[in-house]
């Protein structure tokens, strides 16, 4: 029977078959495709699509793979070896499983020959000698089977054997030969008759071997998922209506039923979503095969090799990637890659390398695919952008490459003139930015002419949920995703000047101009805004002048039928919990293109991680004093509004405010610092983020930004350490005076210290094990011994990076660990990491970032630097462990 | 031929819808107005959870702008637009149409598209809708067949760089 002849009790049934049997083809596909492959889990792949063929009396099927099996089974053969043919043999049985699966009609081609081996009355061990002659034939025509079955050769006694022969060409000839060899064997006969399927009934051993399949996880539905996902935002959704229309009539204890409510729907929310976030390898290993394929195809030797495979992406998304990373890997193996004698001729290698690798950052996935081939010929590109009339002479000559490569991507462009069948006329990267374009995601290219390209693809990480900015503008409600929203500022603090005629802000000090969201929607409302939002998704950045901002919420982003094609600007809309509608902008398509041309400016839009500088905003609180806060602790900063008082709270809380649903803890700044306490009325809140906590600050005024080197920061002079325990340098700022840096987390510590946690039993690592600490915060520095003190070890601690780098080098001393606070006067964490990491001498030397640094800015950078480990919060376990962990890890050398 | 319709009003006209092919008739109490879209899309309207798009007639009859009050959801998939009326006012037999070279240079070219045949309904004229006018409506709009008389054009985006 065949897979298409089998009469289902249910589509389920059949369902799951076909799932597992293509999961399993893909184990023995891409294991096939692997150096070394990983036989062992292979053969079970193998012996479970036996098996369970079986089941259905699938009998051309159980035995292809039961020949598979065979084929690379190794138990009890020492001299098995993985050969080519081997893999054909892989290859190919995977090919035809994959056929019958898909209806294809029975092909005799692989029918078998059944040869009966006689032996010897006087042989002692008939069946070692069968082994042998099994072993014999097989290494030379795999997929040979051997009936009695290889594994129970063993201790067999009789008199006849079978081999079923794949029936190659002489196929009597070759077994003959081969088992001339043989002793003990009296005869080999070959033995025409209809194919019988050998029979193939398990071995009690078999059984325990079977991979146990029946672990804690489930199959389920992307369709199910889906209506889980929505379930759950219709019931976000009745929530906020529901709190909407109740409103102030709620008391304290219903209103805590409703926030645990919504918590748990949006909990539940985040879980459906993760579970529906795939690893890319999901697609990534159905590449191999298909660039072996190509490659066969075309005569040229390509490798592909994937990294980050592991980074996880909404299988939505993922599923409409395929295509168009398929046609991308296509063109580097057909376009790119140099035929071999063509690359040997140039000094490269012979075989080429297409390079897959996905990472994740700034809320979106990034895959880049690299080739070291011959690159992208720009000149001819510009010479057809001449004869297209697309550009003139001039243009074409002085475009550089970032305005070329758009041209790229229109209908009708190939960098290669000939046409193959493989990436064939007609669907060119035009298909695959159009691909890419519906799912919002971006495409941009870098090609060196006889070196390589690599296409850079981002991706949004997932297409349902996002946290979105929501603003209003003229008549409408706006959503931004929050990734791409970079600052909010109230249109007098933002300082709106006009750049001859266009209304601009200043972004470090080049212009950064400004649109009304409400006029770019519609030029005729009328609207007043009185917020600038500045906004960034890839190149395009700008200020938009927004009437209201209502807040931060998770929306669910859904599309409009029949709306899609005509407004590309518009991702979507999200319902809200008052029961109105937002309109999710792409501010890609909306923004009118702006600093997409200044590279300049781009290398400058994003602080170097190392560069040693950091943004400060900077506020005041009375007087002329001036107080910096670094900007990526800052969330926003708003109007104060009302503070609930809660009983017993700490004198220097003034209460809770509510911003965005989320209840905040209002830090007094006046009274922890000791201030005149003036304005217990702040007519400013601050709201910042840092040790994973949220918390907000009354604030006088928030003056701007400045971009300051660390070098600048001074430590305060001994005598008064100990004694300002919240201030941890100043910069004397030229224009601005002295500039005072709070200790943020120090004033945090103290309002609420960390609880204490049960610290894991750690074993102690003894006195010899030396950690060094640098830290501007006294109480972070006492913090943090006391959490390794249960380890034993020797800590040395510094107030900033240089002392520590000074120490390192002058004494030649090499800490077994190094733990470096981000923010420090003089030289920063960063900055002290990528020294140490830099030179040969202190490389080895792990490094853990302590950092307070915990918003959304943060998370995507930690992933860019240089150390070891990353550690966004204050948690004494966490950091012993991490020690413990990096200690054990270091290479030898280090260990002294 | 006898076919039962959906008798709609818009602004002073009436209209037959297919009953077959219209799945209900919502009331409607907002329509959120999308911004850089042909006129013929009035906006998005929530039903029961699902945004749909709202397409509206008016333009394309020369008529202004009005309040939605009623739209119908068309029999279907559950995505499809909906189309507002001003009026339902009730179902009506209808059987001999009137010749089509009577009426058919009337009818101006922006609503040539959607109008099938004519009826004489008590002293008023009756315009009949196919069972498909969603989607040849959708059709206008992304084929660029521009509704008469309004000439829309999307806000102009200013160009940098």
């Amino acid at each position: 029977m065949r897979f298409d002849e089998i009469r289902w009790d249910s589509e389920e049934e059949r369902a799951l078959f076909l799932e597992e049997a293509f999961e399993l083809l893909g184990t023995l596909e891409e294991g096939a495709l692997k150096t070394p492959p990983p036989i062992e889990a292979m053969f079970r792949a193998a012996h479970t699509l036996k098996g369970s063929g079986g089941m259905l009396g699938l009998t051309e099927w159980v035995e292809r793979a039961h020949r598979l099996e065979d084929a690379i089974d190794r138990r009890g053969r020492p001299d098995w070896q993985w050969t080519p043919e081997l893999q054909q043999l892989v290859l190919e049985t995977v090919d035809a499983l994959r056929a019958e699966l898909s209806g294809a009609p029975a092909d005799d081609r692989t029918a078998l020959v059944r040869f009966d081996l006689r032996w010897s009355a006087s042989c002692p061990m008939p069946g070692v000698r069968a082994l042998q002659a099994y072993n014999a034939v097989s290494a030379a025509i795999p997929g040979t089977m051997s009936d009695p079955p290889v594994d129970r050769l063993g201790d067999w006694h009789g008199e006849v054997s079978v081999l079923w022969v794949p029936s190659v060409a002489d196929v009597e000839e070759q077994v003959q030969a081969l088992l001339a060899v043989v002793d003990d064997l009296v005869e080999v006969k070959r033995v025409d008759r209809a194919l019988e399927a050998p029979h193939l009934t398990e071995s009690p051993t078999d059984e325990s071997q079977r991979p146990d399949r029946r672990d804690a996880t489930l199959r389920i539905s992307a369709d199910t998922l889906e209506a889980i996902m929505e379930g759950i935002g219709e019931l976000l959704l009745d929530h906020g209506q529901l709190e909407h229309r109740l409103g102030h009539a709620l008391d304290s204890a219903t209103r805590s039923v409703f926030e645990h409510m919504r918590r748990r729907a949006l909990d539940l929310q985040d879980l459906t979503l993760r579970a529906r976030m795939l690893p890319l390898d999901t697609l990534f290993r159905q590449y191999p095969r298909a660039v072996h394929d190509i490659a066969r195809k075309l005569n040229k030797k390509i490798e592909l090799k994937t990294q980050g495979g592991d980074t996880e992406l909404d299988r939505v998304v993922m599923d409409r990637l395929h295509e168009p990373l398929l046609h991308l890997l296509r063109n580097a193996c057909d376009h790119g890659i140099e035929s071999p004698e063509e690359r040997i001729q140039l000094g490269k290698p012979e075989t080429g390398t297409v390079r897959l690798t996905a990472y994740a950052a700034q809320g979106h996935v990034h895959i880049q695919l690299e080739d070291d081939g011959r690159g992208i010929d720009w000149q001819k590109l510009r010479d057809k952008a001449e004869r297209e009339g697309w550009m003139s002479h001039d243009e074409a000559e002085r475009a550089r490459e970032e305005e070329l490569q758009d041209l790229l991507f229109r209908p009708g462009v190939s960098t290669r003139d000939q046409v193959t069948d493989l990436s064939g006329r007609g669907v060119g990267l035009d298909v695959v930015r159009a691909f890419l374009d519906e799912i919002h995601g971006a495409i941009s290219v870098e090609s060196r002419w006889g070196q390589g390209t690599t296409f850079h693809i981002e991706l949004p990480m997932t297409m349902a949920i996002v946290t979105a900015l929501i603003v209003e503008a003229g008549p409408w409600t706006v959503g931004f995703p929050i990734a791409t929203v970079e600052r909010i500022e109230s249109v007098s603090v933002a300082g709106v000047k006009s750049a001859l005629g266009h209304d601009a802000v200043s972004d470090r000090n080049t212009p950064l101009p400004v649109f009304s969201l409400t006029e770019l929607l519609d030029p005729d409302q009328p609207h007043e805004d009185h917020y600038v939002v500045r906004v960034k998704d890839g190149r395009t950045q700008a200020a938009l002048t927004v009437g209201e901002v209502t807040g931060q919420q998770e929306i669910v982003i859904k599309p409009v039928e029949g709306l899609t094609g005509l407004t590309p600007w518009l991702s979507g809309v999200a319902l809200l919990g008052d029961g109105r509608l937002a309109l999710v902008v792409d501010v890609r398509r909306l923004v009118p293109v702006t600093r997409s041309e200044g590279e300049a400016l781009r290398e400058d839009d994003v602080i170097l991680l190392g560069s040693n500088q950091m943004e400060l905003l900077v506020f005041r609180l009375n007087g002329d004093q001036r107080y910096g806060i670094n900007v990526y602790k800052t969330r926003e900063v708003l109007p104060a509004t009302t503070v609930t008082r809660v009983a017993g709270q700490h004198p220097w809380l003034d209460g809770v405010v509510y911003v965005r649903g989320q209840a905040l803890p209002v830090i007094n700044l006046y009274r922890a610092l000791d201030l005149d306490p003036q304005a217990d009325s702040a007519p400013l809140l601050m709201v910042a983020e840092f040790n994973q906590t949220v918390q907000a600050f009354g604030v006088y005024e928030v003056e701007q930004m400045v971009r300051v080197g660390w070098d600048a920061v001074e430590t305060l002079p001994d005598l008064m350490e100990g004694h300002n325990r919240f201030v941890t340098g100043l910069i004397n700022h030229p224009t601005l005076g002295t500039i005072q840096l709070l200790d943020f987390e120090a004033l945090l510590a103290a309002v609420a210290p960390p609880a204490p946690e049960a610290e894991p039993q750690l074993p102690p690592l003894g006195p010899e094990v030396t950690v060094w600490l640098a830290d501007d915060s006294a109480v972070a520095r006492q913090q943090v011994e006391k959490a390794l003190a249960s380890l034993g070890v020797t800590m040395r601690t510094f107030r900033d990076g240089t002392e520590l780098l000074a120490a390192v080098r002058g004494e030649g001393a090499r800490p077994d660990v190094v733990v470096l606070d981000v923010e420090m006067p003089k030289l920063d964490g960063y900055s002290v990491a990528r020294q140490l990491k830099e030179s040969a001498e202190t490389a080895a030397i792990p490094i853990i970032l302590h950092t307070s640094l915990s918003g959304k800015w943060q998370a995507s950078r930690a992933q860019e630097i240089d150390a070891d480990a990353v550690i966004t919060k204050f948690d004494p376990g966490l950091l012993a462990a991490t020690v413990v962990r990096l200690v054990a890890a270091r290479p030898l050398s280090a260990v002294s | 031929m006898n076919q039962e319709l959906l008798v709609v009003r818009i602004g002073p006209y009436f209209f037959g819808a297919p009953v077959l092919a219209v799945a209900e008739i919502l009331q409607l109490s907002d329509v959120t107005r999308i911004p850089r879209v042909p006129p013929q899309v009035a906006g998005i309207a929530v039903v029961r959870g699902l945004p749909l798009m709202v397409m509206t007639l008016s333009p394309a009859l020369g008529l202004p702008a009005e309040r939605m009050e009623f739209v119908l959801r068309w029999a279907g998939d559950r995505n499809t637009a909906l189309v507002h009326v001003d009026e339902v006012v009730g179902l009506v037999q209808v059987d001999h149409p009137l010749p089509k070279d009577s009426w058919a240079t009337l009818v101006p070219p922006a609503a040539a598209n959607w109008v099938v045949d004519v009826y004489r309904w008590h002293d008023e004229w009756l315009w009949a809708w196919p069972e498909d006018l969603p989607q040849r409506l959708a059709a206008e709009l992304t084929g660029g067949l521009k509704p008469g008389g309004s000439g829309w054009a999307a806000a102009p985006m200013a160009q940098g760089g």
